[in-house]
């Protein structure tokens, strides 16, 4: 994993992220970005059904919309020793039970170990998150994410983002 | 488990600090980030939240998560306006109960 933070956005595979997210709901919008982990082989398919689970179970817990149209839905789960990541664009918007009210535009999503390990540290994680807070905060992240035309592009952005934080 | 340090009082309720040492296993991630936010908002006072040099708005999400606050930070919390001191002892007790999660060793 990336110890360094200008290193984080190499996390980002761009065939697992999607600039074209449809979901009506957070069930549907959950259901594509495990999907999509699955179609860019970043997470195999008999893990998926599981981490719908934990996504949708965390959500019920408590919203991980942070404001200014991002959520990060994260969870930890059972099956993989590394963090597997993705950043997605929902262009219309989705109802994200957000503090703020706002509807979400914006989701990183972070599938992590249950136990730390060669390719997993729980401390690198917090700094990964830390990391994703910093470009949130951003005032140029959401409306350069949402005019983003394709994955490459995104992970370009946090590229770039990276270096300015 | 740390019990942290109980608010010092201003002139009035007015004012509260108070230092408490996080104790969960994962830090001060989103969730209790959240739970540090969802509690504030219930009041009308004002929250800074300091993690060694860095400090930030207590009641943004965003903010909390990047004081990368692992096991063992020491949060200091200061909120002034009404109800202050009542704000402060409940964020004490969910610093110090850990969030309800795994406590470190």
């Amino acid at each position: 994993m990336p110890t360094k933070t200008d290193e984080h956005w190499k996390l980002f595979k761009p065939s697992a992220c999607s600039v074209t997210l449809k979901g009506a709901g957070q069930a549907a919008v959950i259901d594509e970005l495990v999907k999509n982990f699955v179609s860019s082989k970043c997470l195999t398919v008999d893990l998926a059904g599981a981490a719908t689970k934990a996504l949708v179970e965390r959500e019920e817990l408590a919203s991980t919309g942070i404001g200014r149209r991002v959520a990060i839905p994260h969870v930890q789960l059972k099956g993989i020793d590394r963090a597997i990541v993705s950043l997605s664009v929902h262009p219309t918007g989705v109802d994200w039970k957000s503090l703020d009210g706002v509807p979400v535009n914006v989701l990183f999503t972070v599938l992590r170990p249950s136990k730390a390990g060669d390719a997993f540290d729980p401390e690198r994680h917090l700094a990964l998150m830390g990391w994703v807070a910093e470009i949130v905060r951003g005032r140029d992240f959401c409306p350069f994410a949402l005019a983003v035309t394709n994955r490459t592009e995104l992970v370009s952005l946090l590229k770039e983002l990276s270096g300015r934080s | 488990m740390t019990d942290g340090d109980r608010p010092a009082h201003g002139d009035s309720k007015r004012e509260a600090r108070a230092t408490v040492s996080i104790v969960n296993l994962e830090g001060l991630h989103a969730r209790p980030c959240h739970a540090i936010v969802s509690t504030a908002l219930q009041f009308p006072c004002t929250l800074r939240a300091r993690a060694g040099r860095h400090e930030v708005n207590g009641k943004s999400i965003l903010e909390l998560m990047t004081l990368n606050a692992g096991t063992g930070t020491k949060l200091k919390f200061h909120a002034v306006g009404e109800d202050a001191d009542v704000l402060v002892n409940a964020l004490v007790d969910l610093v110090s109960g850990g969030f309800g999660e795994t406590l470190a060793d």
